[in-house]
């Protein structure tokens, strides 16, 4: 038995999607409704499901973080809000440091409702700010303005919750470098601990989808969005800020522990719709993956025991790769050791060639069996992330005894 | 023989010649309803989807006539594409009569007149039939009018025709019946039997099929093909219906097919002569062609593993196509794979996609080429289908390059479009000769290199489908040929190499350079995309390297959603060749072809 088994087995994150939206962003293909059709019992719903996995192999886990995303957390009233913390509390062993995060929208945010979350048990917050340009908040279809922005921050600054992120986006159609440091600068004034940046992603299923295939509106080219990443990852590092994944960015000790749990296989239970969950089966030789049905309406009529939509069985060496995928996308990298240990992965004559070559061309940093990707080499992460795999040898799996 | 009618269906695309074949089987009671599925003679997926005939087909009815007799009606089916312009003439010479089906919604159509003039000059009697005239779309009258043009028929003689419905399909018969002439023949000469096509079956080896001109063949006659000069035994002759029905005896005028453990398609060539061997014809039916490759590539397995798959791959594809030849080669880029050579470019194409779906190979074909003849510095004579055959520019003393003439027959407002493409192409005017008022026959005399890409879409293109193509080879003449070489980080691509006009070249290697940036992915490192003579550079272009590639978001359920786009991709990259430390993907090594698309 190695220590991995421990990790595997004993400990887990919650996930709570909630899914209703004041309006829809542009960009987002996340699952929400902006009616409110099946508002009604929504909690109580939520609460069976938790009672429901209160009977399950998580219960017998340790909590370490819990994480409510949308969607918009922040449409749930205050009383909503300890209901379901007090359910968690019954049903799972939460770890008393345990990492409680919820996201919050500008628009929704007084400080009476602040102080109601604290209340409730949430100690961290990650705040949808995205940008404080009015012309790029409309394109993004946002449902606050950049003053209810800045008032959002002020609140927050004023209040009990000392450890809070928030998202930007940039890489915008049209948005230059200057207008984006604008973004952070501004953000930057109200002092938050870790920041997520998000480069614009052009989703399918999206209306940003649609102008693009309609031409309506032209993406940004890749170069200037790189010349973005690049310069925001340099500041940020200059203002004291760990860049240490692709889109994160903490100050010492506050990185996101839940976040970085999905990085490194940590058992998840995802309720609500379209939730994903994933753990470790026995013997932590396989893990499952599944996710409940996307629809509110679906989640709101099914039993608990029958929402899942489908589920995904992962062998050691899916994982393996998964783990290289999300690996390399962190500072950290990952260990050859790790690989073998945990995943049964040997990294091949191929593979080994393949990491020398991008260490003598400054994409990795490797030391000691570790692999990382520098900054140059984390702007074309997916690239490296696809070589890497595919230089895999077959190589005869051996039975792995613990 | 008074009661057989031999015929054949002319048509453009989509006019619905193989709906109304079909018809004509269901009225005639040769097939039963369980049997039918659409466009029952084309046999091949590839010809159902691309509603074309690529090979030729036969279909013996019986017709009670109105005037109480029994008929034989022979439905031979023929390809429509100017690659496969020598099986149509010779299936075309199996026929007596030729029904002429336009669409009445879309008029006449310039596809069908080649063929359709072919006919005209082989005396066969035509039947104009206007088809889909139930469509909210035909325009009868104007449909009429040109057909009247065309052939210069009287309107009564043109029948309308439903192939959906079925309605008009009895007039049709009774006309096939009236008009068409009974085949003429001597049972009593010696035999003399012409195969306008062969198919290649498993267990029984070549199967062929023929028309009997002359004479009587009988079951178990010693058989002599004339033209390859092998001796058989017919062990097996029949009528060709829905099934192969065996019978005794096949007598002038007839058709049916032959069996006679043929093991190779070599032996039984479109357009040779089948005759007895004791007192057997002295003289060969007249037209017989060799069928010469004129359009060679290179093909690979994109993984070198399959090489010997691919091999039996193609040796299958030969069995039933005579035309295709192919011989083992290696490139520098791609490893070991084969050159290939091919009728036309439709007929490449055909074989490509019949190797990926029929065969399941994932396969790269490399630039299209014509044969070349060089002498080199020394006084040495070469025969060149492959550029990388080809001496480097300072040995090279001459060249020597195929040429056709060119039949365009096209309405007359197109002919300053034609003029001017065949022009570019490098073409030499030869006359115009006024059809009508409104129609003309261009003809020109061109390089076959540059008919061979894309002259035939360009010729469509440019006369809104009016105009047809039909062309001969006319023999080999100088021609200034250079090697354009392509070279990625300096390293020559052996399979981008090319052979072009050293007038044309500097814009080609420009062109192809641009085309190469579009199509090879950025890399992790800047790429120099380079065309070359010889050592002399003429055109460059850059492909940047990579500078972002990387997805925002990878939380919980992202993470699925990202593993499996990198099995796709990774699927994707079995793809790619690496040359050197360039990753090319297969589109490249045909950037050629679309270069003239923008």
């Amino acid at each position: 038995m190695n220590n991995w088994y421990n990790i595997n087995m004993r400990t887990t994150g919650i996930y709570i999607h909630i899914p209703f939206c004041k309006q829809a962003c542009s960009y987002c293909d996340f699952y929400f409704e902006t009616s409110l059709k099946h508002r009604d019992g929504f909690t109580e719903k939520l609460i069976e499901e938790i009672y429901h996995y209160g009977q399950s192999a998580f219960a017998e886990m340790q909590v370490s973080t819990i994480y409510f995303g949308g969607g918009t957390p922040s449409r749930l009233h205050s009383e909503e809000w300890t209901k379901i913390m007090s359910a968690l509390h019954k049903n799972f062993t939460i770890s008393p440091n345990a990492e409680c995060t919820a996201e919050v929208n500008p628009e929704d945010i007084t400080s009476k409702y602040l102080s109601g979350l604290y209340d409730s048990g949430i100690n961290r917050l990650s705040i949808g700010i995205q940008s404080f340009m009015p012309s790029i908040l409309e394109f993004m279809n946002r449902a606050h303005g950049s003053e209810a922005a800045e008032r959002a921050l002020l609140h927050i600054s004023n209040s009990k919750f000392d450890n809070w992120t928030a998202d930007l986006i940039y890489g915008n159609p049209n948005q230059s470098l200057e207008e984006f440091k604008a973004d952070v600068y501004k953000l930057l004034e109200f002092k938050p601990k870790h920041i997520s940046a998000y480069s614009l992603t052009v989703e399918p299923n999206t209306r940003l989808g649609s102008w693009v295939r309609k031409k309506k509106v032209v993406p940004q080219d890749d170069e200037n969005v790189a010349n973005q990443q690049q310069w925001l990852s340099d500041y940020l590092e200059s203002q004291g800020f760990s860049h240490y994944e692709v889109s994160n960015f903490a100050k010492p000790g506050f990185e996101s522990v839940h976040n970085s749990s999905y990085w490194n296989h940590v058992n998840y239970l995802g309720l609500g719709p379209s939730a994903h969950s994933f753990m470790w089966e026995e013997n932590s030789t396989s893990a499952k993956r599944w996710k409940n049905v996307s629809l509110l309406r679906d989640y709101m009529e099914l039993n608990p025991t029958k929402i899942i939509q489908y589920e995904e069985h992962l062998s050691l060496k899916t994982l393996a790769e998964e783990r290289i995928m999300t690996g390399l996308r962190t500072k950290k990298g990952l260990t050859i050791g790790e690989l073998s240990d945990r995943y049964n992965y040997n990294i091949g004559e191929k593979q080994h060639a393949y990491v020398k070559l991008l260490i003598q061309n400054g994409y990795i940093s490797g030391e000691d069996g570790g692999i990382a990707l520098t900054k140059k080499g984390l702007l074309i992460a997916d690239t490296i992330i696809l070589e890497l795999i595919s230089r895999q040898e077959d190589v005869p799996v051996l039975n792995k005894q613990h | 023989m008074e009661h057989i009618r031999n015929f054949c269906i002319i048509a453009h695309i989509d006019h619905g010649k193989s709906t109304l074949a079909d018809r004509l089987l269901e009225r005639t009671g040769s097939i039963t309803e369980r049997e039918m599925q659409s466009q029952v003679l084309d046999d091949m997926d590839l010809e159902r989807e691309r509603g074309i005939t690529i090979k030729s087909h036969a279909i013996k009815m019986s017709y009670k006539a109105n005037d109480g007799k029994e008929y034989v009606l022979n439905l031979i089916d023929t390809p429509g594409h100017v690659d496969f312009a020598y099986e149509v003439s010779r299936a075309l010479k199996a026929c007596e009569g030729a029904i002429l089906v336009v669409d009445a919604a879309q008029g006449v159509e310039a596809q069908t007149i080649s063929n359709l003039y072919q006919a005209i000059e082989q005396d066969l009697e035509i039947i104009p039939v206007l088809n889909k005239i139930d469509l909210p779309g035909a325009d009868v009258e104007a449909a009429a009018q040109q057909i009247m043009d065309l052939i210069g028929c009287e309107r009564e003689e043109i029948l309308p025709v439903s192939g959906k419905t079925g309605m008009g399909v009895e007039d049709l018969l009774e006309a096939i019946v009236a008009r068409v002439p009974a085949p003429k023949g001597d049972p009593n000469k010696p035999l003399k039997a012409l195969i306008f096509d062969s198919v290649f079956n498993t267990y029984r080896g070549s199967v062929v099929y023929v028309r009997i001109m002359d004479g009587v063949l009988h079951q178990g006659d010693e058989i002599l093909f004339m033209a390859v000069d092998q001796e058989y035994d017919a062990d097996e002759i029949g009528y060709l219906k829905l099934k192969p029905e065996p019978c005794k005896k096949l007598s002038a005028g007839e058709v049916g097919y032959i069996i006679g453990s043929v093991k190779t398609l070599e032996d039984t060539k479109v357009g040779d002569t089948v005759t007895t061997k004791k007192n057997g014809a002295t003289e060969p039916i007249a037209g017989y062609k060799e069928v010469k490759p004129m359009v060679f590539s290179g093909i690979y397995p994109t993984d070198s593993e399959d090489f010997e798959s691919l091999r039996a791959a193609l040796e299958k594809l030969q069995l039933n196509d005579a035309s295709l030849q192919f011989v083992p080669e290696t490139s520098a880029a791609l490893g070991f794979g084969f050159r290939a050579g091919f009728l036309g470019m439709l007929h490449m194409e055909i074989i490509q996609e019949r190797l990926e779906r029929e065969f399941d190979m994932n396969i790269i074909t490399t630039v299209p080429n014509v044969e070349y003849e060089i002498i080199d510095r020394n006084g040495k004579e070469l025969t060149v289908d492959n550029p990388s055959e080809m001496p480097d520019a300072g040995n090279v003393e001459k060249v020597f390059e195929p040429y056709i003439k060119a039949q365009i027959i096209t309405p007359a407002e197109y002919i300053g479009a034609i003029m001017k493409l065949c022009q570019e192409r490098r073409g030499v005017y030869r006359n115009t000769m006024y059809l009508d008022s409104s129609r003309v026959d261009i003809t020109y005399e061109l390089p076959l290199a540059e008919v061979v890409f894309d002259f035939y879409d360009k010729l469509k293109s440019n006369t809104r489908g009016y105009a047809s193509l039909d062309y001969e080879v006319i023999g080999y003449r100088p021609g200034n040929m250079v090697r354009l070489d392509i070279l990625l980080n300096g390293d020559p691509v052996d399979a981008l190499s090319s052979i072009v006009h050293r007038d044309k070249a500097y814009e080609w290697g420009k062109k192809l350079c641009a085309k190469l940036k579009e199509l090879i992915p950025r890399q992790m490192y800047e790429v120099a995309v380079q065309a070359a003579i010889g050592n002399k550079v003429i055109a460059r272009d850059t492909i940047r390297a990579l500078r972002k590639d990387v997805i925002a978001k990878c939380y919980g359920g992202d993470i699925t959603r990202k593993r499996k786009l990198l099995e796709k991709q990774k699927e994707g990259k079995k793809r790619m060749k690496q040359v050197g430390a360039v990753e090319i993907p297969q589109e490249a090594f045909l950037a050629v072809l679309s270069m003239n698309n923008d």
